[in-house]
């Protein structure tokens, strides 16, 4: 379930935490997981982090629940987060959502039809204000945007 | 002024109260009769401080301070009925009960319930939430707990409950802020052997009772005291009886025993109080055919056959879930006739310990000393399943930084990590106590007469010796399972020899709830000075009479051997409160007995606590208590020494008893030579085990019991992943198995593939005798002794 790779990274996370204390780490395992299995979890991967960890395993899905970054349905593998706090808002970010959307054809929440594109859910600050109003495209942001940017972006995606 | 012996002084409600340093407020004004309302907070459990129903004024402080999670300081001065405080439990109230629907007429909880009180108590009329109710939808987590998701105000203690008592968390708060449920997430049963305590913990009618939902309400029930017969704890419960019905079983907290818990099958077990096949009145065959008769004739009977019997062709086996009184009267009855051939021990298979030594077997501390000591040793223990009360004072151990390992022929589902877990063949499980014996003498040197030459030891033996050799207080815990073995007797003094090289204390867990009560008033063959047959030899001999008090004829006894003890017998006389095939086809005489519930008497637990009980619903129909039947078949006998007429009468006699005895584990250490390893053989050992639900008639008639998964896991074949390739067999197969079931049908299971189990080892379901796979391979196993 867990392959090699992901196993040496938890491990360096494991390694961060005091001995037997092996569970701090399992929002990096999560993360991790994810990432191996292309942007989503799925209930046998939070088992075999459960069991990596040494964790009841509802704990582990209390962590992945709690969390906006954890999906635990599955999703396309390309993310988009579009911020919505207040200065991307008062900058103009509805109108971006909006914007995205329609070009999409796809609402805040789902994957877009051809399941090559995921808009994540509802997103909270990014700390990124200064370039708002911003969005996150797979884990790179991109500040200050605009219509024309958006289009460039998403046509870069394809 | 902290004085010396750590007390303070604090006020509450203009109350001076003396406490100690580290007290939280919300206990001291319980203790004082302050009432502080709460929701999140219970005594048994860790601290959340999430409700926010007892916050308190303390003076100096700017917020009102939660008091379950703020310690008494010394001249602190606490409100809690001031303005601030009133204002913020009205506030709490409203905010609780936004999303909580209106439907107290319809919920269990209703009567009892912590926010109906709080609401009336602290509440306000209205509230200013206007907006919509949020839904969650019940889960289905088994069938013994009833969910309604809907009442649920998130005060965790459910899940708290999981990880602090259960020791296993399967219920988690999912999701976050105002959408957070509790949940399992997947969908699966909570299958904690404790589960059912999360319905006393649930303070809205979140969880409720299954069997029970709609069948009472709270203010229509009485509620009687009583001691559960299932598990040698005697567990301290209230039963709920309605109309002379048992509505639901309640804890009655006792710290000593079993605090404020009640495992499921103390909870759940009266259920098969109501099965079906109870006994109605005395039957009496004549010409082949089943006849009503009275109890007058029918112990009539019984009486003339006792007598015309030669008294050393008497013989009687009893259930060691059988009270002090019946256990005492009816082996009172048997000597009279100067005969000794009476036992509780029906599933045992080695008697070789069966001499004139008062052998007690209990488990020689209490459950105070079990919880401090910081090393415990399972040998054949399945103490988790077996009695999950005392496994959770075990548990309680490892939290306070106890170690505990295992030795047992499955390995077994713990809920605290062991140190070394060994299993193996129960043919082997004299060498793995030898060679743990073998380490021990190596760190403590000592003379010891037994040859451990020829006995190789690993790191797993040295690991288990060095944590018993190193440990201030440790217990060597002798388990049911073992009683099942052939070579018990040599295992039992192996563990003795172990304790006494490691200066460990030897705990024997009795297999029944009154297996203390059945050594210490008689129903043993070496009782008196004249040792008399046991339950093996009375099953192979050829009786005048046979008396078989209160068991099951399928599961608590082999039952091939009892249908052929039947058979052989001249006159079979059966009391049990439960009918069956097998009693209808060899008996000769059926008399009805009340279940303990409906019966007054004692008994003794595991550490030797004599409790007694009451008569709480009347029997059913014609059926009488044990403790009558017996007089009045003294009566018909005319014996003297008889002239008890009420059970307290009876319990003066035994009180002088129990005093008398002195008890001990000590093992007979003659015969330590005997001991050896037996040669392994091809064919495969069956490992037999006391089942969770299966060890009393009534907890077998218990549905609800039934439905749980840790029933259901009983109902597997299961052998090794080696032996299943071997043998061609692939998971889930159907299979059909061989039993001694009444009617010797053929059963289909399905195997189970575990790493659990040794090699050449087979578990089958209970009751089955051998596997025939897909019709043509039969896996031969060993016959028993």
């Amino acid at each position: 379930m867990i392959n090699e790779n992901s196993k040496g990274q938890i491990d360096k996370w494991i390694a961060k935490y005091p001995k037997g204390k092996q569970r701090s780490a399992v929002i990096a395992a999560l993360r991790i997981m994810q990432e191996q299995n292309k942007g989503f979890l799925t209930v046998e991967l939070m088992d075999a982090v459960a069991d990596y960890l040494s964790m009841d395993k509802i704990a582990v899905y209390e962590v992945a629940s709690f969390y906006s970054v954890f999906e635990t349905k599955p999703v396309a593998p390309n993310t988009i987060s579009i911020c919505t706090n207040i200065s991307c808002m008062l900058s103009g970010s509805d109108d971006i959502v909006k914007y995205v959307e329609k070009k999409l054809k796809t609402k805040i929440g789902s994957n877009t039809d051809d399941n090559r594109i995921f808009l994540k859910e509802e997103e909270e600050c990014l700390a990124g204000c200064c370039g708002a109003p911003m969005m996150q495209v797979n884990h790179k942001y991109h500040t200050n945007l605009t219509r024309d940017k958006v289009d460039k972006i998403l046509a870069d995606l394809k | 002024m902290i004085t010396n012996d750590n007390k303070i002084n604090i006020t509450i409600n203009d109350k001076k109260i003396c406490c100690n340093v580290g007290d939280k407020i919300i206990d001291v004004a319980d203790d004082n009769g302050i009432e502080i309302p709460r929701f999140c907070y219970h005594k048994k459990l860790s601290t959340a401080a999430s409700c926010r129903m007892c916050l308190v004024e303390i003076e100096g402080a700017p917020k009102l301070m939660p008091s379950c999670a703020t310690q008494a300081s010394d001249n602190m001065v606490v409100q809690t009925k001031s303005d601030k405080v009133v204002a913020s439990q009205k506030a709490v109230m409203e905010f609780l009960l936004i999303n909580h629907p209106l439907d107290c007429p319809i919920c269990d909880q209703g009567g009892e319930c912590s926010l109906q009180d709080n609401a009336f108590s602290y509440g306000k009329t209205d509230s200013i939430f206007k907006e919509d109710k949020l839904v969650n939808l019940s889960s289905d987590i088994g069938p013994l707990v009833a969910t309604n998701f809907n009442r649920c105000i998130m005060c965790t203690r459910c899940v708290r409950f999981g990880e602090e008592i259960s020791g296993h968390r399967e219920l988690g708060g999912i999701g976050r802020a105002n959408t957070i449920e509790i949940s399992t997430y997947i969908n699966k049963n909570v299958d904690s052997e404790l589960s059912g305590n999360i319905i006393d913990l649930c303070p809205v009618g979140s969880l409720t009772s299954k069997p029970s939902q709609f069948q009472a309400r709270a203010w229509e029930v009485i509620k009687k005291p009583a001691i559960m017969p299932f598990d040698c704890l005697g567990s301290n419960a209230n039963l709920h009886i309605k109309n002379n019905k048992i509505i639901r079983v309640l804890p009655r907290e006792n710290n000593d025993i079993n605090e404020m818990w009640l495992s499921d099958r103390d909870r759940f077990g009266f259920l098969g109080q109501y099965s079906q096949d109870r006994l109605s009145n005395p039957i009496i065959k004549k010409d082949k055919s089943w006849h009503n008769t009275s109890w007058g004739d029918s112990l009539a009977k019984m009486a003339e056959k006792l007598k015309q019997a030669k008294s050393s062709n008497i013989g009687c086996l009893i259930g060691g879930n059988s009270s002090n009184e019946e256990i005492f009267l009816l082996s009172k009855i048997i000597r009279s006739f100067g005969c000794n051939n009476i036992d509780y021990r029906l599933l045992q298979k080695d008697f070789s310990d069966n001499t004139k030594q008062k052998n007690t077997n209990w488990l020689g501390l209490d459950l105070k000393q079990l919880e401090q000591c910081d090393s415990v040793i399972h040998v054949c223990s399945n103490l988790r399943k077996d009695v999950p009360m005392l496994n959770h004072r075990v548990f309680t151990a490892y939290k306070n930084g106890a170690k505990i390992s295992s030795i047992s022929n499955r390995l077994y589902d713990f809920n605290y990590p062991l140190v070394e877990q060994i299993g193996c063949k129960p043919s082997n499980t004299i060498f793995e106590l030898k060679a743990i014996l073998k380490e021990i003498l190596k760190i403590k040197p000592q003379k010891i007469a037994i040859n451990l030459d020829d006995i190789v030891s690993t790191k797993e033996h040295k690991n288990i010796a060095l944590q018993l050799s190193t440990a201030q207080k440790s217990v060597v815990m002798l388990g049911i399972q073992a009683k099942l073995l052939p070579d018990y007797t040599a295992i039992k003094t192996l563990c003795d020899l172990i304790s006494q090289a490691s200066n460990s204390i030897f705990a024997i867990v009795p297999e029944y709830a009154n297996s203390l009560g059945a050594k210490l008033y008689g129903a043993i063959p070496y009782y008196s000075d004249n040792l008399g047959k046991n339950s093996e030899q009375i099953l192979k001999s050829n009786l005048d009479v046979l008396i078989l008090y209160n068991f099951d004829s399928e599961y608590d006894i082999n039952s091939d051997k009892i249908q052929k003890a039947a058979s052989l017998a001249k006159f079979v006389i059966v009391i049990n409160p439960y009918s069956s095939q097998i009693w209808q086809e060899y008996a000769d005489l059926i008399l009805p007995l009340a279940t303990t519930f409906e019966s007054s008497g004692s008994m003794v637990n595991c550490c030797n606590t004599l409790q007694k009980y009451q008569q709480n619903i009347k029997p059913y129909k014609y059926s009488q208590e044990g403790w009558r039947i017996l007089l009045t078949l003294a009566d018909k006998l005319s014996l003297d020494s008889f002239k008890y007429k009420s059970v307290p009468e009876i319990q003066n006699d035994l009180t002088d008893i129990q005093q008398k005895i002195i008890l001990n584990n000590d093992t007979n250490n003659k015969d330590i030579k005997k001991i050896g390893i037996k040669n392994n053989v091809d064919d495969f050992e069956v490992i037999n085990e006391f089942a969770i639900y299966q060890n009393h008639p009534m907890v077998r008639r218990s549905l609800a019991l039934q439905k749980t998964n840790d029933a259901a896991s009983y109902n597997k074949l299961i052998i090794s992943l080696v032996d299943a390739k071997l043998l061609g067999i692939k998971r889930d197969e159907k299979i059909s198995i061989t039993t001694n079931n009444i009617d010797h049908t053929k059963i289909i299971t399905s195997v189970q593939q575990s790493d659990s189990i040794p090699d050449s080892c087979i578990f089958l379901p209970n009751g089955a005798k051998y596997a025939t796979i897909n019709n043509n391979t039969t896996i031969r196993v060993k016959e028993s002794i």
